[in-house]
């Protein structure tokens, strides 16, 4: 194993999926995600990868926040990689169907996108302003 | 010794070989072969929606074995060559490898060829798309009428038929989803105007059967185009093949490379590898007729004429993506039952005459977790977001038309092995063009209250259609083929591919490939006989 694991696979699994979707992922998810980590992600990320990994491993509750910073920052992050690996998995498994297909829409759609859209305007500059004590903190 | 070898099981070899067989010649079809035992059988015939809550296997297949199917990278071409397609480019890079700096190229080693894969949007070519061939309508039209008779073909007579030479065995087309029944609606409504700027809209000429054809279809609206073929509804090429090899006269020879060709005095002599164990043996035929793909052909003429280091022209349609929303769908309900496949058709015809070319998809099938990652959120928010916004999203492909010019070209580099090299640069006056025109394009777009939301460019090679390596000339030059298809420079050796097209229209070739393919094996049997 070349890769960087901050995490024991399962706590990392449990990690990425209660943030995309509020929920522990069932058993099946979580083997495949420690196959696919190992598959996926064998080789060392760079310095400012693996600090961010490390950062959410000691402090979860920064993952949402600096995620959503990682959209404008840093895109092609490995731990946006990751997150997206586990959203694959919780999607193309039955219990996660619902959270991934597409909802009806109606009359309230409009607002309530408006009210995502605002949340996540909030969350990534919460992720802004946390984005340098990620640096500080290997530095 | 057989009349006819055809090389590949793409819609250009299966076609040229049923119209050989059709007319009493006997032929052996070689042909890589690849075939997908894997995946196809794990896959439940049920709608997506049912498949999705339901088979706790789906992962197997919606991600593959390997997680081959989630994309970790930037905007990658052929969205729809999910797990269960994949093998259509397998081996191909090893076994017929080119070399294209700054492009992607796919290549097929498959039965069916690309063909297997294919989104089996059609786009028959009209009189004036053909002049530069030297060919007339009324010398393709006959086998046009035997395409659609062979593949099934459905779609409308509507505002587009002035661009699409009309069908009278067309089946009636796919039903539109809601997304997309927005967008009709609208443009039913605005049509004197949009017109008047040059835009027309209609719906997807497919092959695609709704109703039964020739044991196929009807198209059940599961949306599980891109990983199943229930009902074989979508025409690929390799059940055209199977229709043969029930066929006396027809011998398929699975598993062998084609290396070369030379003519000898009674035909032609095709040196063959085996895929499996790398034996050598030589196949003699009366005729030949090459169908391996474009760039594949190329790389066998090339070399089996002696013409290493020596540039042929290359062409490719340019693509283009534009995701965008249709906000006549953001508060309206959707219905479960759809196909994936293109639901319409939008052609813009310019002042200056050209044409560009586009059409509709809506999303679903292909997974929500590949669009969180192009929204510039958190990928919790961007779930969130996209199941309200999926139903909403329209996405639109756009193709341009492309001309030959010198610095589009392929060249066989003399190495051992050689080396096929790809160069495609278009002139910066082009590139301005085709953005001016998708603006325009997109203008229309807006009318129908449909909103771009962003402007992918997968890269040069992304619209998988290849051709004009070489054009089907009136005038007697070395390597082109005449207007019979047959290669200049030899007696027996036929094109049936993409390799004929002098230019390319902002069009689906591929139709177009079947009916020359058949055309080429109508003639080649009348002159064999
Ligand atoms: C995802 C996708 C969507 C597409 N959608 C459309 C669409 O909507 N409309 C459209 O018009 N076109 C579409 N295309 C393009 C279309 O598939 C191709 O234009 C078409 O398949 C070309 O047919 P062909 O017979 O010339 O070659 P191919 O389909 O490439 O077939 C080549 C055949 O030759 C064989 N072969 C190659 N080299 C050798 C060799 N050396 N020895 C032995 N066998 C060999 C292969 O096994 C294969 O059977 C799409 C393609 C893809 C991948």
């Amino acid at each position: 194993m070349n890769g960087f694991y901050p995490l024991p696979s399962e706590e990392e699994g449990i990690l990425y999926a209660r943030y995309l979707v509020g929920r522990v992922p069932p058993s099946g998810v979580l083997q495949r995600w420690a196959e696919a980590r190992i598959l996926l992600f064998d080789s060392p990320p760079d310095a400012a990868d693996a600090a961010l990994l490390s950062f959410v491993s000691r402090h979860a509750w920064s993952l949402g926040p600096l995620e959503a910073a990682c959209a404008w920052l840093r895109p092609q992050s490995e731990m946006r990689r990751r997150l997206l690996v586990m959203a694959a998995l919780l999607e193309a498994a039955p219990e996660g169907a619902d959270d991934f297909l597409p909802r009806q829409t109606d009359l309230l759609t409009v607002p309530k996108l408006a009210l995502l859209g605002l949340a996540a305007g909030v969350r990534t500059l919460a992720g802004f302003l946390l984005w340098p004590l990620v640096g500080r903190e290997r530095s | 010794m057989s009349d006819v070898i055809v090389v590949g099981s793409g819609p250009g070899g299966a076609n040229a070989a049923a119209a050989l067989i059709e007319r009493g010649c006997r032929v052996r079809m070689i042909d890589y072969g690849n075939q997908d035992t894997h995946y196809a059988p794990l896959i439940p015939e049920l709608p997506f929606r049912e498949l999705r809550r339901g088979d706790p296997h789906q992962h197997r297949y919606l991600l593959g074995d390997r997680y081959e199917g989630i994309p970790l990278g930037p905007v990658r071409v052929g969205a729809q060559l999910t797990p269960p397609r994949m093998y259509v480019l397998a081996s191909a890079r090893e076994n017929i490898p080119v070399d294209a700096p700054g492009m992607s190229l796919s290549m097929s080693l498959g039965r069916g060829g690309l063909g297997a894969a294919w989104s089996a949007g059609i786009f028959p070519f009209t009189a004036d798309e053909l002049r530069d061939t030297g060919l007339a309508m009324e010398e393709l039209q006959p086998y046009y009428a035997e395409v659609y008779d062979r593949v099934g073909v459905c779609g409308a007579q509507d505002d587009l038929a002035p661009f699409f030479p009309s069908a009278p065995s067309m089946m009636p087309p796919l039903e539109l989803d809601a997304g997309t029944g927005r967008i009709a609606a609208r443009y039913a409504r605005r049509r004197h105007l949009l017109n008047r700027r040059g835009f027309f809209l209609g719906r997807a000429r497919l092959a695609v059967c709704t109703r039964p054809f020739r044991g196929r279809g009807p198209c059940d609206y599961s949306d599980m185009e891109y990983w199943a073929d229930f009902r074989r509804a979508v025409y690929r090429a390799q059940w055209t093949v199977d229709e043969l090899e029930a066929k006396p006269g027809f011998t398929y020879l699975p598993r062998l490379l084609v290396e070369r060709f030379r003519e000898t005095e009674e035909g032609v002599a095709v040196e063959v590898r085996q895929a499996d164990g790398g034996g050598r043996e030589t196949l003699q035929a009366r005729a030949l007729v090459l169908a391996a793909g474009t760039l594949s052909t190329a790389r066998l003429v090339l070399r089996s004429l002696a013409c290493p280091g020596r540039a042929v022209p290359m062409l490719c349609n340019a693509y283009t993506y534009v995701p965008m929303l249709n906000t006549g769908m953001l508060w309206r309900p959707w219905r479960d039952r759809r196909s994936s496949l293109a639901q319409l058709t939008a052609l813009l015809k310019l002042p200056e005459g050209r044409l560009v070319q586009s059409q509709v998809f809506s999303y679903r099938s292909l997974l929500t977790f590949k669009l969180m990652k192009e929204l510039p959120l958190g990928l919790r928010d961007s779930r969130l977001l996209l199941q309200h916004l999926i139903p909403s999203l329209a996405i639109l492909g756009i193709h341009h038309e492309d001309r030959p010019s010198p610095a589009k070209t392929c060249i066989l580099l003399p190495a051992d092995p050689d080396r096929l090299e790809v160069s495609y640069e278009p002139a910066a006056a082009e590139v301005l063009r085709q953005r001016a025109d998708e603006k325009r394009l997109l203008s229309c777009f807006l009318r129908l209250g449909c909103l771009p939301l962003k402007t992918i460019r997968p890269g040069h090679g992304a619209s998988i259609h290849y051709a004009g390596t070489f054009p089907m000339t009136p005038e007697d030059r070395p390597l082109t083929c005449d207007t019979d298809g047959r290669l200049r420079g030899t007696r027996r050796v036929y094109l049936a591919d993409g390799s004929f097209f002098p230019w390319l229209p902002p069009k689906g070739l591929t139709f177009n490939i079947m009916a020359h393919a058949s055309r080429v094996g109508a003639l080649l049997a009348g002159r064999l006989r």
